[in-house]
């Protein structure tokens, strides 16, 4: 199973939602990108074996990640809100993700979820 | 509405119509009958043919062209076989010659509402928004009137269908057709989140509740509030959880984990499953009081293999959509690729015909047309296997048995499956048939068993049975 995570170039604690996540995925199953372009190019292939982890930075970028909705339509989804604001919360269920959270320090429960969803693959 | 100009004849219809338990307007000519029709509905318009001021078969078309489009019936003198022909021909619903006895004045009339009530299920079904729900199979039409009524309803919904089969574009139709479609569609997926974790993400939690800022993570219940939340593979959830949702199903407040208070929520709540629940009760593995109040309203989805006549429409829509995202021109597809897509069963459901025909998508990259060899190889390998099961291969040419002789792959692939058939089969008889003791002997976890279990057909109140 392949993961795709997106955290956006700006995210103050996108690195450490990187190192969590390449704990769990073996670095040639993971494709990480940082540009919402980039992501949608990325996003043209067989996607049926993937989980898209998407951490955006603000809601502007939330918002603009919906414009790909399309193109992610039946991929397990995990997505990381920047905040809790109920706006941000209604968008963020326009994704129909497998787990919807906000950023915390660790990161810990997208790697549990992660973790778990793997395991189901396996 | 009766249009004829025999007074007799139009009252004792009347009666008998009214009798039916429908309501009656009478037209004892052509144009008020036309008239009566602009201004109020008719299902039904029983239409005389010789008219004082007209031929009811030469306005059959307006009366039919009138907004409510009623079934026109029309009545013909006995022995008029041209007419009630032309009738027909007219695109009338069906004649009558007069006079007619009792049953055959009323049978048309009872086809013909019977008829327009299924016309109108059919048109309430095209209203329907039913996002990525292809086809047109009878099973198929079943479904989406169930999402026609569950929408104007309220009530729980049990969606029971094997994995795969679309449990939730279903539960997602039922919410964009109701009144709640404004608010939050919000996906709980049981088995992809830890247990540990599963009651804070769905009632919320207090983040820290040692520090002075207790603030309180919102769950997807609340999240849910005045929209719909899909519970995924519900039976997932622990006793001691579903303890808890059975209270927050009957007092619609949540308490999150940490908290003192509860939180009121208003949500609809659409339940999926495939696992059998009602067994699962009868084990202990469910609550029957939750099980109970789950079941309002339940709809079992029927696998892609009933109903095969939707696989080409669903396959057309999804290589459609795939084409769009690999941004390559659209695909045709070959007889020989249709021919494997009919053939195969589809174990997996929409999810592995989505999955292969990505793949093949993926392998056809420059070529126009999608030709059998482009599907992935266990496809093919099982439809040609359940081709020539029948075939004796003393009637097969050389070339032919080469075919049929199984590659490497194939050959390691079908020893692992009997040997992990095997073992599974062993490993529950060994374990007395419990399904815990059988986890903590193999070190499976119980949904990788239940995986294996179903995988195999292995019912575990059969094992012994099974046993070599």
């Amino acid at each position: 199973m392949k993961v795709i995570l997106y955290i956006a170039k700006d995210h103050r604690e996108g690195q450490k939602l990187q190192s969590a996540v390449e704990k769990i995925i073996p670095k040639h199953l993971l494709v990480v990108f940082n540009m919402i372009t980039a992501l949608s190019q990325g996003l043209r292939g067989p996607l049926s074996d993937t989980v898209l982890v998407l951490c955006p930075s603000c809601k502007e970028d939330v918002r603009e990640l919906v414009a790909l909705r399309e193109l992610i339509q039946g991929v397990r989804t995990i997505i990381v809100l920047p905040d809790d604001e109920r706006e941000t919360v209604a968008i963020g269920h326009r994704f129909q993700p497998r787990f919807l959270t906000m950023s915390t320090p660790d990161f810990k429960d997208v790697s549990k979820v992660l973790g778990k969803m793997l395991h189901l693959r396996d | 509405m009766i249009v004829d100009d025999n007074e007799t004849t139009v009252e004792v219809l009347k009666k008998i119509v009214q009798k039916m338990g429908h309501n009656v307007s009478t037209a004892l000519t052509l144009n008020k009958g036309l008239y009566l029709s602009t201004i109020k509905e008719f299902d039904v318009v029983m239409l005389d043919v010789r008219l004082p001021d007209g031929n009811g078969i030469a306005s059959l078309t307006e009366f039919q062209n009138v907004p409510s489009s009623p079934e026109v019936i029309i009545m013909t003198g006995y022995g008029d076989a041209d007419g009630a022909e032309l009738a027909i021909r007219s695109g009338a619903w069906d004649y009558i010659e007069k006079p007619a006895s009792l049953p055959m004045m009323t049978l048309p009339i009872i086809r013909a509402l019977q008829y327009r009530e299924t016309k109108k299920q059919k048109s309430n079904l095209k209203s329907l928004k039913r996002e990525g729900i292809v086809g047109r199979s009878p099973q198929l039409d079943a479904c989406l009137d169930f999402v026609a009524k569950a929408s104007v309803s309220d009530a729980n919904v049990l969606l029971k269908g094997e994995s795969g089969t679309g449990k939730e574009l279903i539960a997602k139709a039922i919410h964009e057709n109701s009144v709640r479609s404004l608010k939050n569609f919000v996906i709980a997926d049981c088995s992809s989140l830890p247990v540990t974790m599963l009651e804070s993400v769905l009632f919320g939690d207090v983040r820290d509740a040692y520090s002075i800022d207790d603030k309180v993570r919102t769950g997807l219940f609340q999240q849910a509030d005045r929209g719909t939340i899909l519970l995924k593979d519900v039976e997932e959830m622990s006793l001691a959880l579903q303890k808890t949702f059975l209270r927050v199903l009957e007092e619609r407040h949540v308490r999150p984990v940490g908290s003192r208070q509860d939180i009121k929520s208003d949500f609809r709540l659409v339940v999926s499953t495939k696992r059998d629940l009602e067994e699962m009760t009868n084990t202990g593995l469910f609550r029957g009081d939750l099980y109970e109040k789950l079941q309002s309203l339940t709809l079992e989805i029927p696998p892609l293999r009933e109903r095969r006549e939707d696989i080409l429409e669903i396959a057309l829509f999804h290589s459609t959509k795939i084409c769009k995202r690999f941004a390559m021109g659209v695909k045709g597809f070959a007889p020989d690729f249709v021919d494997v897509l009919m053939a195969y069963n589809w174990p997996g459901n929409m999810r592995e015909l989505i999955h292969a025909l990505e793949i093949a998508h993926n392998v056809a990259l420059d070529s126009p047309t999608l030709f059998g060899q482009h599907l992935p190889l266990y496809v093919r390998v099982n439809v040609k296997r359940s081709m020539i099961k029948n075939v004796d291969p003393t009637d097969m040419s050389p070339a032919e048995q080469a075919q049929t002789f199984p590659s490497y792959k194939e050959m390691r692939t079908e020893t692992i499956d009997k040997a992990e058939r095997q073992y599974v089969i062993n490993l529950l008889s060994f374990s007395g048939n419990s399904i815990k003791k059988a986890c903590e002997i193999s070190g499976m976890s119980r949904p990788r068993l239940y995986e294996l279990m179903k995988k195999h057909h292995i019912d575990r109140h059969n094992v012994t049975d099974e046993m070599p």
